[in-house]
């Protein structure tokens, strides 16, 4: 079954990291609703890297980014690990293999952060 | 009119070009994490305007770009951490890539693209959640020629990715 985007503190947390202004500011909500978000592409976000095809840059900045969208996440949800075994390093990885993907739309971005972290309305 | 040898020529070259295809990019493990690069072989027989003469050019037209180090060097989670993600986990990783491209034909005078370019790129990053210090830079050579080696230059330098 097909991952469900809904409300609860997963996705909603997904949405909020990235359209809060005081945290990555990708979008304004008024532009786009809770609803319609899932599926939205990372190549329409604002920060999303356009201008260069070089490998390294995009590899780098997809990393940076994924650390400070966790890093935004956790300050507002207590996270912790889905299994004991999942390391914060792959997660980085994962989550900057989508942040560097411009066809991966923010339902997979949820869908993998449901994958690592338990959160507390589980 | 194409003279035979071209056309022995234009045959060798496409069998050659075939085989790269097949051979060279050929993908190595790829569930190696370390080992995700963009690789390109290609490698083709090409038909070129004679710079010096009204005639054309048969020539060979490669790009190559493979790595010839790519490791990560994250650390694990620290068994008494209780946070998730935890903070002082490392994400970190080297590279080393190359990129050769260029144009020979059967007689350089004769090339309009006689120019071949080396590229060999270094780069290195360090980054974790406990520190706003990201460690990201890179070195790179690049070694320009003519197909008869007479001018050439090499550049090289830093990244700032």
């Amino acid at each position: 079954m097909s991952y469900q985007w809904k409300k609860d503190l997963c996705c909603i947390g997904t949405y909020k990291t990235l359209s809060d202004n005081s945290k990555l500011d990708q979008f304004e909500e008024e532009d786009i609703s809770f609803e319609s978000a899932p599926d939205v592409k990372m190549k329409q976000l604002r920060y999303f890297l356009h201008t260069t095809t070089t490998q390294q840059a995009i590899e780098h900045l997809a990393l940076q980014m994924a650390m400070s969208f966790l890093n935004n996440f956790s300050e507002n949800y207590v996270l912790t690990k889905q299994k004991k075994e999942l390391q914060t390093a792959d997660f980085y990885r994962d989550l900057a293999s989508i942040f560097k993907d411009g066809d991966k739309n923010i339902k997979e971005l949820a869908e993998l952060m449901d994958k690592y972290v338990q959160f507390e309305d589980e | 009119m194409m003279k035979k040898s071209n056309l022995y020529f234009l045959l060798i070259t496409s069998q050659l070009a075939v085989l790269s295809t097949s051979v060279l990019s050929d993908d190595k493990n790829p569930t190696d994490a370390t080992d995700r690069v963009n690789r390109k072989y290609d490698f083709k027989p090409i038909l070129l305007d004679s710079e010096n003469t009204d005639s054309s050019t048969l020539g060979i037209q490669y790009n190559f770009s493979d790595s010839l180090f790519n490791k990560n060097y994250d650390t694990e989670d620290a068994p008494d951490c209780s946070i998730f993600p935890c903070p002082k986990t490392v994400v970190g990783s080297a590279k080393v890539t190359y990129d050769l491209k260029g144009t020979f034909t059967e007689n350089a005078d004769n090339n309009p693209k006689n120019f071949i370019e080396t590229n060999i790129n270094g780069s290195y990053f360090k980054a974790s959640m406990d520190s706003t210090l990201i460690w990201s830079g890179g070195i790179f050579l690049k070694y320009e020629t003519d197909q008869k080696f007479n001018n050439k230059q090499l550049v090289y330098g830093l990244n700032e990715l």
